[in-house]
């Protein structure tokens, strides 16, 4: 390449961006993920563990959901805290109530319906198409 | 010989099966006519007198299952029958059940009323948002326009407390099933009109 044309290279390569409206930027390559996922972990643990700050925050965290949940701290050093009751118990969650499936014979707010469903219309559709086979059956056996 | 004797099993079978049917449905209508006549004599005993010392001790709620609590009249589907209190098994073979617990027809909360779909309610599936029905207590007679039509399972939740007057028709969904049906069809109803002589529980 001549240095005329490395020159001309140059400047359109200055001014292609301008003219576009386009920047240059430099691109950082990422650091490369450690492929070894085991030790990445074993590392991340030792580290969080040596590392107070996050340890004292895991710590607080704790406390707070505990506090937050109603449940008394309980230390052996305080005693007051120890020998007396809490004043709320501890949170349990609240059971769901279950679908009834009895019968409902008499009205609460959410009951389903009253059981209106009945086998009599199957029992009499099954009695009748058993008569009308037996008719025909019959009557076959006398015709033959 | 198989074939006659299969021919005479499902014979006897079919016989059986019919008599079962045919006596439910004998002993539901015999009952039925029982109950209207008991609906007339009772409200033949009635007068204005005894009619709001009865309105009085409503409160009370002792209407006892089996006795009839109100007449349900729907034009539409040309339904006029005496509604019992209760609705277990030999209630609804009769006529269409109040359920206990809920409120009589026009007075403040939701009162219920359920019936077999293959009888009193075997037309119901008709009704349509915006006809008409008619209740009858011995204290009051009220009109009532259907506002909700809606399907549910039987397993959910379909009766809810109301602070005005509501009345709820309820009975199986389809209305032509072989088998005990899965769904629940769910009428609801509000007085046409502001009831003056409404009054509560």
């Amino acid at each position: 390449m001549t240095f005329r044309a490395a020159c001309l290279t140059l400047v359109f390569a200055a001014l292609t961006p301008v003219a576009s409206k386009a920047q240059f930027t430099a691109y950082v390559s990422p650091t490369r993920p450690n492929t070894d996922s085991a030790k990445a972990a074993i590392v991340a643990v030792q580290r969080a563990r040596s590392d107070s700050n996050a340890r004292a925050s895991i710590t607080n965290m704790k406390a707070w959901v505990d506090s937050a949940a109603g449940v008394a701290q309980t230390s052996p050093a305080d005693t007051t805290v120890a020998t007396t009751p809490p004043a709320t118990p501890p949170a349990t969650p609240a059971p769901v109530p279950a679908a009834p499936t009895h019968n409902t014979t008499s009205f609460s707010n959410g009951a389903q319906a009253p059981a209106t469903a009945s086998y009599l219309p199957l029992i009499a559709a099954l009695g009748l198409a058993s008569l009308s086979v037996g008719i025909v059956l019959l009557a076959g056996r006398k015709r033959v | 010989m198989c074939k006659r004797l299969s021919a005479v099993f499902l014979l006897v079978v079919g016989a059986a099966l019919s008599l079962v049917a045919a006596g439910r449905y004998g002993t539901g209508w015999y009952r039925r006519d029982q109950i209207r006549q008991q609906w007339v004599a009772a409200l033949a005993r009635s007068d204005v007198a005894s009619a709001r010392a009865l309105a009085e001790s409503a409160s009370d709620a002792s209407v006892s299952v089996g006795s009839p609590v109100a007449r349900l009249v729907i034009p539409r589907i040309e339904l006029d029958e005496v509604v019992v209190e209760g609705v277990g098994s030999d209630e609804l073979n009769a006529t269409p059940g109040h359920l206990p617990g809920s409120a009589i027809p026009g007075y403040r909360g939701n009162a219920v009323i359920s019936a077999h779909r293959d009888r009193h309610f075997d037309r119901l599936g008709e009704l349509q948002v915006g006809d008409t029905i008619e209740t009858e207590t011995r204290q009051q007679r009220d009109r009532w326009v259907v506002v909700q039509r809606r399907v549910i399972d039987e397993h959910a939740p379909a009766l809810f407390s109301t602070p005005t007057p509501t009345l709820t028709l309820t009975t199986c969904w389809p209305i032509r099933f072989f088998g005990p049906a899965p769904d629940r069809l769910i009428i609801t109803a509000r007085p046409i009109a502001a009831n003056s002589h409404t009054r509560a529980l």
